[in-house]
């Protein structure tokens, strides 16, 4: 086959030893690349008491069958290891170009254990990795190590992820950040790296990758990139990129305001989509993607923050650091994004951290010298700048922020019902008592918390049309309705667990609808492997089975599948008023959909074996 | 004032203007929560809003995710 290099590098950070090892051809149909191929490792590789944060949990890097190829918006690769915040599968990834530039030296997945006792950066390049030396770049935040690292290598085209000073100081919630500004933001990625005191990973590659059939690739390319860009939604994407989805969910009344407190408020409008526009600078568009859904923000009008500039900030950036704080302050939110980007701070927890520590602070759960007096009223954008630093270096209550929301809870009496975190990760930036299926997504989802494993766009941008010729049911539209949310979630997680593996981007094949038959061509012009669209969301079920049963294995079932209390609550206002979420209506449905028992909320022996996982009964 | 709609179909409508947003959706039969709406590139966001005869609009279907 081609696509895949087919090559791992197993790196042991301890010993200092690197042995380069073949994936066959079997593993690479069954799991793909990126998430799939990282799960697979991770559940090979740890046992129930692995500690994160010790040598023994591997930090896995990966890229996709279709990464470097001409197949549009194939710049994404996957990071995965046990995460240090929940305890369980932790993942993330991100776009850029260093996925790409990893397939061009030669491997197709990264595989680091151990725990070096001096900083250390590898140096990946045409079939090799090297341990390098990185006392110089400890310290350093991530836009001045890539500034460095490419100094050091005399070269402009290496491409660099690594962790800024959130990592090195362990912060839970620390985050991995390539091409400057490109995140592999959930689940404390970027502390496990820190723990093994590896800075970064620089990857330059001059290999060729060769396709199975060049005619036939230029042809789908030519079919995907009409489709794309005949796509509704595509001119939108590409104009406003996801800052336009605070315009939606203000018009919804489906937003997390001061804590999820608050569904709506007039000051929402400060920080529409056309307010950002005031201070873009222009657009970017990552490896191979005609979408160019990134921006560039400067802010050169404000008297605080007149040097604040950064790629983005995304929707779940705007909102975590600002509404969900109370901040409407847009030159504050700009900045905060920055800061977020260069100390390597997951910008959704971190905004989930301030929050909830607000709303202890507005209840008087917490006293001021717990917070270094500092005030902690809704909306004090300086407040919140200087809990980013203090939360990045560690310093002052910053030590006890770096632990994530359900540790403070465990510290906070009387907090426990606005803690807002699913399996020990903070939400994202929508209201899922207003979008019932993005409910059923975060509560089911494998890592927590998260808008990205179900990403059920369907339910609020498909027609009535669209869902009956889809599902049958008018009802998927309905944002409000439960009646087949169950099986939309379940079909949505395979078509992402399918994205994530391939490690095509998700505003791509999932926000542009790219047919799977197109994705299966697509593969097959790269790899030779001739794969029917069916069988592509089989792949996705085994992706997301065999997470379940990693996090099983922790001793996770049904009884984790939950909502914080607060979502239980009637909204106040904004066109969602009255909303409120059900977990209850949803579970035994999904269960049924996906062949899981319904007790337990584990898969069945039957549908384990169905899908290949046999090897994870009785584990 | 050039109106290119975009969503639930395809069609490219010139009106009198200025109109208010409002007012050019009513009259286009669209919810404002089923659509985003360009003026010359950027979003518009508030239903009192005046669009100008010289105004290109466009309208298209909503997105959604994070």
């Amino acid at each position: 086959m081609f696509g895949w290099t087919k090559k791992q590098a197993l790196i042991d950070l301890t010993s200092r030893q690197v042995q380069y090892q073949n994936i066959d051809d079997g593993t690479l149909k069954q799991y793909l690349g990126g998430r799939g191929l990282n799960i697979k490792a991770l559940y090979e590789m740890t046992a129930k008491e692995t500690d994160p944060l010790g040598p023994d949990n591997p930090l896995i890097f990966a890229a996709g069958p279709l990464t470097g190829t001409l197949i549009p918006a194939n710049g994404r690769y996957g990071v995965t290891a046990k995460s240090p915040l929940t305890g369980i599968l932790g993942d993330g990834n991100a776009a850029g170009f260093w996925a790409s530039e990893l397939k061009y030296a030669g491997f197709d997945q990264l595989v680091i254990i151990g725990k070096s006792e001096e900083p250390v950066y590898l140096f990946v390049t045409d079939g090799k990795v090297e341990i390098r030396d990185a006392e110089q770049l400890w310290g350093k935040d991530i836009w001045e190590t890539d500034i460095m690292i490419k100094e050091e290598l005399q070269d402009d085209n290496v491409q660099v992820s690594a962790i800024g000073q959130a990592g090195e100081n362990v912060v839970r919630y620390a985050c991995i950040i390539n091409n400057l500004k490109r995140a592999v933001g959930r689940c404390g990625m970027g502390a496990v790296m820190g723990s093994k005191r590896l800075k970064a990973i620089a990857v330059r590659g001059t290999q060729a990758l060769k396709v199975a059939h060049p005619q036939e690739h230029q042809d789908v390319v030519d079919n995907m990139l009409k489709h794309i860009y005949n796509s509704p939604g595509y001119p939108v994407r590409s104009k406003l990129g996801t800052t336009v989805i605070v315009d939606v969910y203000m018009r919804n009344g489906t937003l997390p305001i001061q804590n999820a407190q608050v569904a709506y408020s007039d000051e929402i409008k400060q920080v529409t989509s056309d307010k950002i526009a005031h201070y873009t600078t222009g657009l970017k568009g990552c490896f191979a993607c005609p979408i160019h859904c990134s921006r560039f923000t400067k802010v050169n009008d404000d008297a605080i923050y007149n040097d604040a500039y950064s790629e983005g900030p995304e929707f779940e950036s705007i909102l975590a650091l600002g509404p969900r704080c109370g901040n409407y302050n847009l030159p504050s939110i700009l900045k905060l994004n920055q800061l977020t980007n260069q100390f390597g701070l997951d910008s959704i927890s971190t905004g989930g951290v301030i929050a909830f520590l607000m709303e202890c602070y507005q209840r008087g759960l917490i006293k001021p010298d717990q917070v270094d007096n500092l005030e902690l009223t809704w909306g004090n954008h300086e407040t919140i700048v200087t809990l980013v630093r203090k939360i990045a270096l560690r310093e002052g209550c910053g030590e006890w922020l770096a632990r994530g929301v359900r540790r403070l809870s465990q510290d906070i009496p009387g907090s426990e019902e606005f803690a807002l975190h699913i399996k020990g990760l903070e939400p994202p930036e929508q209201e899922p008592r207003g979008m019932k299926a993005w409910g059923l997504g975060w509560a089911v989802s494998s890592r927590g918390a998260d808008h990205l494993r179900a990403f059920p766009l369907a339910e609020t941008t498909w027609t009535k049309d669209d869902a009956i010729r889809t599902f049958g049911q008018a009802s998927i539209v309905d944002r409000l309705a439960y009646e087949g949310k169950d099986v939309l979630v379940k079909w949505s997680e395979e078509v992402s667990s399918l994205a994530d593996s391939l490690t095509i981007c998700k505003q791509a094949l999932v926000a542009l609808s790219i047919p799977l038959d197109m994705i299966a061509k697509a593969l097959w012009t790269v790899t030779g492997w001739e794969v029917e669209a069916d069988e592509l969301l089989i792949i996705g079920e085994r992706i997301t089975n065999l997470e379940r049963m990693y996090n099983a294995r922790l001793g996770l079932g049904r009884a984790d599948d939950r909502l914080p209390k607060r979502y239980e609550q009637p909204l106040k206002e904004g066109a969602s008023q009255g909303e409120y979420f059900n977990i209850e209506k949803l579970l035994d449905g999904y269960y049924k959909a996906r062949g899981w028992d319904v007790v337990s909320g584990i898969p069945t022996p039957e549908k384990l074996k169905e899908l290949g996982l046999g090897f994870t009964l009785g584990a | 004032m050039e109106v290119k709609v975009r969503h639930p179909y395809r069609r490219d409508i010139s009106m009198k203007g200025p109109v208010l947003l409002a007012e050019l959706l009513r009259n286009l039969e669209i919810e404002h929560r089923d659509v985003i709406v360009l003026r010359n590139g950027i979003a518009v966001n508030d239903p009192h809003d005046l669009l100008e005869e010289s105004d290109t609009i466009e309208v298209y279907p909503v997105v959604s995710g994070g």
